[in-house]
């Protein structure tokens, strides 16, 4: 075991895989390209072709065969590294110049070699070359520093047709270059690319060249111009040092000024010649009928899914339109609405990717949503897409297959709308124009439970009832009670009448007990007590003033029933007997405290008049 | 011998009592576990539900949240999502019923709203009048919510009152407060009442057969009188046995049987 056994085991193969990853070549697969750094020259004017290997090394400088009118000539060899995603590649590029002897249009034709027993091959090269006094510029003093020069690769197109050109800027020295301005009427140009530079010689002074590469599309028929391309820009013209200085005078000029300016700049405006395109209609005869102004080369590749649904469910048919072309007038494979009997049927949505600098070349993706309405459904209709080739001159149509499809009978009797994203702001619009909308998707989040689903109803509870009218209760009863105080402290005679009845209850409970001991003395005297104090409080008249007297002089007087007044006489009168012939028999006392009682508590509820 | 006896009898009931309580405490245990995982990360359940929803996998979606909802994980979004599986699987009533029991807990949804209306753009998307009474957008603010405000009003209109009966001198001063609380306690009142009578005391019913036939009288031999599609909402009237009468949005008036319907509010 070693030391640290971690390393020498565990880590020591992951550091050489890793190793082995970052340091030694991968192989990928090996290619070969063949390019001109421009489609188009002058006469005796050189193109650079380059051949470039990646990733395989040829064993000597590969040889060249080219149509009669093409020179070319070795310029040397360089080798290129590169490391992109963790996969690291060499490629080995050749150079080449190449002049035309003679103008016209030449097809380079694709080189094929064998090289490590694989063999390679290039695409055709189209390289147009023109006369020298086509180089635009006319009889301009300035065109010896810099031109401006157009190419179009054809000179006859159809409309809705793609054309891509090139405007070649050939300078001596030049600063504050401008993009060029391009006329264009009747064509709608795409964006210029920004220039890839090189080095060229024409009539034997060496040029640096900007290439601006564009795409144009006809709209209408007819003999159209397209440019000049303009280019406003400051030159740098040579001006040597001894043309600066005077020949009068020896000293003239700076003596120091050895690294003066060789150059004065001049500002202009350089034009190219305009290129005339004789732009041809669409053929009418051979049109199909589902043809929606398609002008390129287009594949097509259409899918759709899933297969079995229920009805009324959604099924999506994803279409792909790829090629080269005007991509942006690709439109949805439309069919007419017989071909959809049976479904319903969703806008589509659609996406465009494009491959190249120009936009001429890649892929629009179109999604749509169908949805059978009728059980007896068996197949998605096939897609038809057609487009003219212009090169081929002729229409052509695109059919996708048949998309089976197995549709079950379920309850849905409508069809909801199924949840669509729409990807572009066009499709958007469309589907807000038909009066559609999307199904908020699901939230991600559970957020707040709420409550048991029982007891979510707790607003019905007694609880929140109780909550909510508590303190209405308690405000109430604190208001009463407020009142009723109120009300007592204007009226003495109240709390007199309430006190007495209080002392009278509580006097009665004390009679009976005082009856079972046999105080009789006791016990007349708290029954005396308690005549006086409810009479006094009947008659308003201080207790001690209450005599039996009172009960012959207002209490018959005043309304009291002669049964009642009869008997409070009678008691007043036991009470005075027994001041002095006092009883002890407890039966007896028994017998005087409930006739006090019934005496007693029919006084209560006696009005007396005063 | 008595005390031989007492000490080998405690022992043994000592011994039983010991595994009683420990099979009850095992007991307990086992059903705080099984309670504590059944309701365990409510959120991991809710994104298993979505998953399934996500896959396509409505019906299993549904029984998933309904699962959840079952044992009391109730959420605006849980009911909200349920109505969107029901929706997927074309149950465009039982997606109504879940939209609008959602709503009522989170009633200024913009989400909610547009799934709500664009359920019901699926029937006829005639919906039963409300009372003129009660002013529009009420329920913007939820029962609950109403129920609250009252309540807060309430008790603060009473703590100015008790406030004023402790220090006489401050009831001039809280005299303002005290009527601005009764009237704003007396508002949300109302409207809480407003909003009560909307969604409990009008006994809410939504249709969840694809056609159901409402009848001029509570039989299955009644004449028919119109037809209620999926997703119809309506209000009870009247009820005998299984037969529920009902008023819909164009104030039609039949008796329909009651297991074509479900209650808002059961």
């Amino acid at each position: 075991m070693g030391v640290c056994p971690g390393i020498g085991v565990g880590w020591a193969p992951l550091v050489w895989v890793l190793l082995g990853l970052f340091l030694s070549p991968v192989s990928m697969g090996a290619s070969f390209t063949a390019t001109v750094d421009r489609n188009a020259t002058g006469v005796g004017e050189p193109v650079v072709l380059r051949l470039a290997f990646e990733g395989i090394s040829p064993p000597g400088v590969p040889e060249l065969t080219l149509p009669d009118g093409l020179r070319a000539q070795f310029n040397g060899s360089s080798r290129e590294f590169s490391f992109v995603n963790g996969r690291s590649s060499t490629t080995l590029v050749y150079n080449y110049s190449v002049v035309a002897l003679k103008p016209g249009d030449y097809t380079i034709p694709g080189f094929a070699y064998e090289v490590e027993g694989q063999r390679l091959a290039s695409q055709p090269i189209s390289l147009r070359v023109m006369k020298g006094d086509e180089t635009g510029g006319g009889g301009d003093p300035l065109r010896r520093f810099g031109f401006v020069r157009m190419v179009v690769p054809k000179s006859e197109v159809y409309v809705g047709e793609v054309i891509p050109f090139e405007v070649q800027l050939y300078v001596q020295g030049a600063e504050d270059l401008q993009m060029p301005q391009i006329a264009a009427d009747g064509f709608i140009l795409g964006k210029l690319t920004k220039p890839a530079q090189s080095r060229t010689q024409v009539n034997g002074i060496l040029y640096t060249v900007l290439i601006f590469k564009a795409a144009a599309t006809a709209i209408r028929e007819g003999n159209l111009n397209l440019g000049p391309a303009e280019c406003t820009l400051v030159l740098r013209i040579p001006a040597g040092r001894t043309q600066r200085r005077d020949p009068n005078d020896p000293f003239g000029g700076d003596p120091f000024d050895f690294f003066g300016e060789r150059f004065r700049r001049q500002p202009a405006t350089l034009k190219s010649d305009p290129v005339v395109l004789k732009v041809r209609p669409l053929p009418a005869e051979g049109r199909p009928g589902s043809f929606a102004g398609a002008v390129g080369v287009f594949g097509m590749v259409a899918t759709g899914g899933p297969a079995q649904v229920a009805l009324g469910d959604p099924v999506t048919l994803k279409v792909q339109i790829s090629g080269r072309g005007n991509l942006e007038a690709v439109s949805y494979p439309v069919q007419p609405p017989a071909v959809w009997k049976g479904f319903k049927l969703y806008p589509a949505t659609a996406n465009l990717q494009t491959s190249d600098e120009l936009g001429v070349e890649g892929v629009k993706s179109f999604e749509q949503v169908v949805a059978p309405e009728e059980a007896d459904v068996r197949a998605v209709p096939p897609l038809e897409f057609a487009y003219f080739d212009p090169g081929e001159r002729r229409y052509k149509v695109l059919r996708s297959p048949e998309v089976a499809l197995s549709v079950q009978t379920g309850s849905r009797t409508t069809a909801p709308e199924p949840s669509v994203t729409l990807a572009s702001s066009a499709g958007r619009e469309a589907a807000a124009s038909a009066g559609r909308r999307e199904l908020v998707h699901i939230k991600p989040r559970l957020g707040p439970v709420l409550a048991h689903a029982a007891g979510a109803d707790w607003v019905g509870r007694p609880v929140w009832w109780l909550v909510e009218w508590l303190p209405l209760g308690l405000w109430l009863g604190a208001w009463g009670w407020r009142r009723w105080q109120d009300s007592l402290a204007a009226d003495p005679r109240r709390v007199r009448l309430i006190e007495t009845r209080r002392r009278v209850r509580d006097g009665l409970r004390a009679l009976s007990g005082l009856a079972g001991s046999g105080d009789a003395s006791a016990f007349f005297a708290a029954v005396f007590r308690l005549l006086q104090d409810q009479l006094g409080a009947v008659l308003d008249l201080p207790s001690a003033a209450i005599t039996e007297v009172v009960v012959e002089e207002r209490l018959r007087k005043g309304g009291v029933p002669p049964s009642l007044c009869d008997e409070l006489s009678a008691l007043f009168e036991l009470c005075n007997q027994a001041r002095y012939a006092p009883r002890q028999d407890p039966a007896e006392l028994g017998a005087v405290a409930a006739r006090a009682t019934r005496a007693l508590e029919s006084l209560q509820s006696q009005e007396v008049e005063r | 011998m008595r005390s031989d006896m007492t000490l080998g009898r405690c022992p043994r009931f000592i011994r039983w009592g010991g595994w009683l309580g420990m099979m009850l405490v095992l007991f307990l245990w086992v059903g705080v576990v099984r309670a504590a995982d059944s309701k365990a990360d409510p959120e991991a359940r809710f994104d298993a539900a979505n998953r399934l929803y996500e896959a396509g996998r409505y019906a299993e979606a549904i029984q998933a949240y309904e699962s959840m909802r079952g044992e009391g994980l109730v959420s605006s979004a849980l009911l909200f999502n349920l109505g969107n599986a029901r929706f997927k699987l074309g149950q465009v009533g039982q997606a109504i019923v879940a939209y609008r029991r959602a709503q009522e807990w989170a009633p200024r949804d913009p989400d909610l709203a547009a799934n709500l209306r664009f359920a019901r753009e699926q029937n006829d998307g005639v919906r039963v009048p409300r009372p003129v009474w009660i002013p529009s957008g009420l329920e913007r603010i939820g029962l609950g919510e109403w129920a609250v405000l009252s309540v807060v009003f309430l008790w603060g209109w009473l703590l100015l009152q008790a406030v004023g009966f402790v220090r006489p001198p401050w009831r001039l001063v809280l005299r303002s407060y005290s009527w601005a609380l009764a009237a704003l306690w007396l508002m949300s009142f109302a409207s809480f009442g407003g909003v009560w009578y909307l969604q409990r005391g009008l006994k809410w019913m939504v249709v969840v057969r694809p056609e159901t036939v409402a009848r001029l009288g509570p039989l299955a031999e009644s004449q028919s009188a119109f037809t209620l599609k999926d997703g119809a909402e309506a209000i009870v009237r009247d009820r005998k046995g299984d037969w529920v009468q009902v008023v819909d949005g164009r104030q039609r008036v039949g008796w329909v049987a009651g297991n074509d319907l479900v209650a808002v509010h059961p």
